[in-house]
């Protein structure tokens, strides 16, 4: 839907003049999830209210609702993703309320967003995305967005936010005296914490249920300059990720590249870059490219 | 620009097998696989940052609230 509905022109204005615009995952109301009792509440309340007038309701749903707070129509994603199916409820339920129509009542921001951490913790962002072979080389596929026809797997990118405390940080470095020409092999744990979110767009997304079959990170310095050592990092990883929530022997194959910059005398990581060579998934191509970022 | 476009091009086609370690070549990469700002018209929309938010919203400016639920998280493009 995002790559459809949610991102046409048509939809994004009308959402933006006459609505009050919000999404919900379902994990965070979950029995473990973290949505607060009286969020569950409401969104329980607006799922019974469109159950008892019969229409449609379901997990993964479109709900409109009155500016009293009452639910007067909804749709199932697989329509809504439909932008000429989408667009026509809008209108309706503008016509029906005559809401006044005005800005955004909430600032359009980024929605992938550097998560809060405590001080000196590393931050890394990870980008998945669908490669397409164009004359041997393999580029990312661009798909125009906005459109119904738009709505298939890996038509944008997905995104993670991995977060290494500052203690998880210093086991990524070595224990050695650095110099030119020393070589480590990055902690395993904790480069599996990283390494599990190396899969391209797929309706699984519960990390816990990918397994690694091989991993390997190893690191060389290269340079050792003014109290900063820069490291190649090299690698490969082998690790089966189902697509749907079943088994499917579905496998990632990736070499692995990157470096490292850090200060040996603080054990601080200044940066950390990673990107997959001729990765696969069921052996169609795909990428992943991580890089620390600064707090905001 | 022209610089860059080198750059990128280089990122998309010569195996890093081939190379000698190239730290740019990484950079290049990392900047090339971002998502655009075509891919994220998503963050065009004004969300409510949660429901009873919104629902106090809408009353206060009459307008309706338009609710998507969905399994996993949308703004990461992981759903």
């Amino acid at each position: 839907m995002r790559a459809s509905s949610l991102s046409n022109g048509k939809v994004i204005e009308l959402l933006n003049r006459y609505f009050i615009p919000v999404y919900l995952s379902n994990e965070d109301f979950t029995k473990e999830g973290s949505a607060p009792p009286e969020e569950r509440k409401e969104r329980q309340r607006i799922y019974r209210e469109t159950l008892d007038a019969k229409r449609s309701a379901g997990s993964v749903h479109v709900y409109l609702v009155t500016p009293g707070g009452n639910a007067f129509d909804s749709m199932h994603v697989a329509e809504a993703y439909k932008v000429e199916k989408l667009v026509p409820m809008l209108e309706a339920a503008v016509k029906q309320h005559n809401p006044t129509m005005g800005r955004s009542l909430f600032p359009a921001t980024a929605q992938s967003r550097h998560p809060k951490t405590a001080s000196a913790a590393l931050v890394l962002h990870l980008v998945a995305r669908n490669l397409v072979k164009v004359d041997g080389a393999r580029v990312p596929v661009r798909t125009k967005l906005g459109e119904t026809r738009s709505a298939n797997w890996g038509s944008y990118p997905s995104e993670d936010w991995i977060v290494f405390s500052k203690e998880e940080t210093k086991k990524l470095l070595p224990s050695e005296r650095v110099e030119k020409g020393l070589t480590w092999e990055l902690d395993a744990d904790l480069t599996g914490r990283l390494l599990v979110h190396f899969y391209p767009t797929t309706e699984n997304n519960d990390v816990s249920k990918n397994k690694i079959q091989k991993q390997q990170l190893k690191a060389a310095v290269i340079s050792f300059e003014n109290g900063v050592a820069r490291a190649k990092l090299t690698g490969h990883l082998t690790m089966e990720h189902w697509f749907y929530h079943k088994a499917d022997g579905n496998t990632v194959d990736t070499r692995l590249v990157g470096y490292l910059d850090f200060e040996p005398a603080s054990l601080r990581v200044r940066t950390l870059r990673l990107i997959t060579e001729d990765a696969t998934y069921n052996r169609r191509p795909f990428g992943v490219a991580v890089s620390s970022v600064e707090s905001p | 620009m022209f610089r860059l476009s080198v750059c990128f091009a280089l990122a998309c086609t010569t195996p890093l097998a081939a190379q000698e370690f190239d730290v740019s070549r990484i950079d290049a990469r990392v900047a090339l696989w971002r998502p655009t700002a075509e891919e994220r018209r998503f963050d065009d929309i004004g969300w409510a940052p949660d429901l009873c938010t919104a629902l106090k919203a809408a009353k206060t400016h009459k307008r309706p609230v338009f609710l998507f639920t969905h399994d996993g998280h949308m703004q990461f493009g992981r759903c």
